[in-house]
């Protein structure tokens, strides 16, 4: 036998009712206890839907639904947090280091052509390029993003997700003010110059790394649950 | 005592090796089949099987397929090329570590 609609849907509901609120989770569990509910009802005709859905529960333990739900969740903020930081590291390996190095070149060398005063506005004119960057970056993603119609755990918990464009900036200045202790903490000189190049080309790539992590689990979340975005991408 | 504790260890082992025989496979499916083919001695629970599954997809060695079936979706997993490798070295695990049990509790001469 199979399962109506409305007991598919009651299954849904079940889940929500039992603390399970992300549509990821929700499908695979929908769909065991469905299987395994059309079995016991095969089994023994006499069995109500709802005294099968209470057999097929106990299958799950004493923790019901949560064990699943807290091993996801681990699941998610690893493998996010393992992609931000390959992309991060690839930065800084063949063949992507040579744009790297490039960037750092270029901004090391310009302190053989400049007077320090002219350095410090180049500070200022690289801080404001990662601002601007980061703001792009958020409001592409806002734009072409679209949010899921039922909330995805691989989304929600996932590391990148939950980082926002004023941690990103705090990390950034964070950095450099810790780099800053390096050279005494004096008046701008050339190595605060080059803690600076230092500190803005791990910030760039940490930018990258971060919003190229949520690209990709944006593309495999809308792959893999169409149903979740009724909304088409941009 | 108790027989799930022992079998708790091999649980990846045996995993492997079913998605490796029967190519793709879903989660309720994995659980009867354990069931048919150890005649109900081993019965994986759920709250065992799906953090599993879940791990094993995080790290790479299992991959999803979702499939419409009618008027639920169902999640299939199957192994990776990176699966294939692991499931060989957790077979070869599991050899040795029998071989030392059966070490351990041959009777002395």
């Amino acid at each position: 036998m199979t399962l109506t609609d409305e007991q598919i849907e009651a299954l849904y509901v079940f889940c929500r009712e039992h603390y399970v609120t992300y549509y990821d989770v929700q499908v695979e569990l929908v769909d065991h206890m469905a299987s395994s509910i059309e079995q016991l009802m095969a089994a023994d005709p006499k069995l109500t839907f709802d005294q099968a859905r209470q057999k097929a529960f106990k299958g799950f333990g004493y923790k019901g639904f949560s064990g699943v739900v807290e091993e996801r969740t681990q699941q998610a903020q690893i493998a996010s947090r393992r992609r931000v930081w390959k992309f991060f590291l690839s930065c800084f390996s063949w063949p992507k280091m040579m744009q790297t190095l490039l960037i750092l070149t270029v901004l090391y060398c310009l302190q053989f052509y400049l007077p320090l005063s002219v350095l410090k506005w180049v500070t200022v004119g690289c801080s404001g390029f990662l601002v601007i960057l980061e703001g792009f970056l958020v409001g592409r993603q806002w734009l072409r993003f679209r949010k899921p119609s039922r909330p995805l755990l691989m989304m929600q918990k996932a590391w990148p997700f939950q980082f926002t464009s004023a941690m990103m900036l705090n990390v950034y200045y964070n950095l450099f003010m810790g780099l800053r202790r390096l050279d005494g903490e004096k008046q701008f000189v050339t190595l605060t110059y080059d803690l600076y190049i230092l500190a803005f080309v791990i910030t760039l790539a940490l930018i990258l790394a971060v919003y190229d992590t949520k690209r990709r689990i944006y593309v495999t979340a809308r792959e893999k649950y169409p149903a979740a975005f009724p909304i088409p991408a941009v | 005592m108790n027989k799930s504790t022992l079998y708790k260890g091999c649980l990846e082992p045996i995993l492997l090796k079913l998605l490796h025989d029967h190519g793709r496979m879903y989660g309720y499916e994995i659980t009867q089949k354990v069931r048919e083919l150890t005649g109900g001695e081993l019965q994986i629970t759920e709250g065992a099987l799906y953090p599993l599954l879940h791990r094993l997809e995080e790290r790479g060695i299992l991959q999803v397929e979702m499939e419409n079936i009618g008027n639920r979706i169902r999640k299939y997993y199957a192994l990776t090329p990176l699966g294939d490798r692991q499931r060989d070295k957790a077979q070869s695990e599991l050899n040795t570590f029998l071989q030392t049990l059966q070490i351990l509790l041959k009777p002395a001469i």
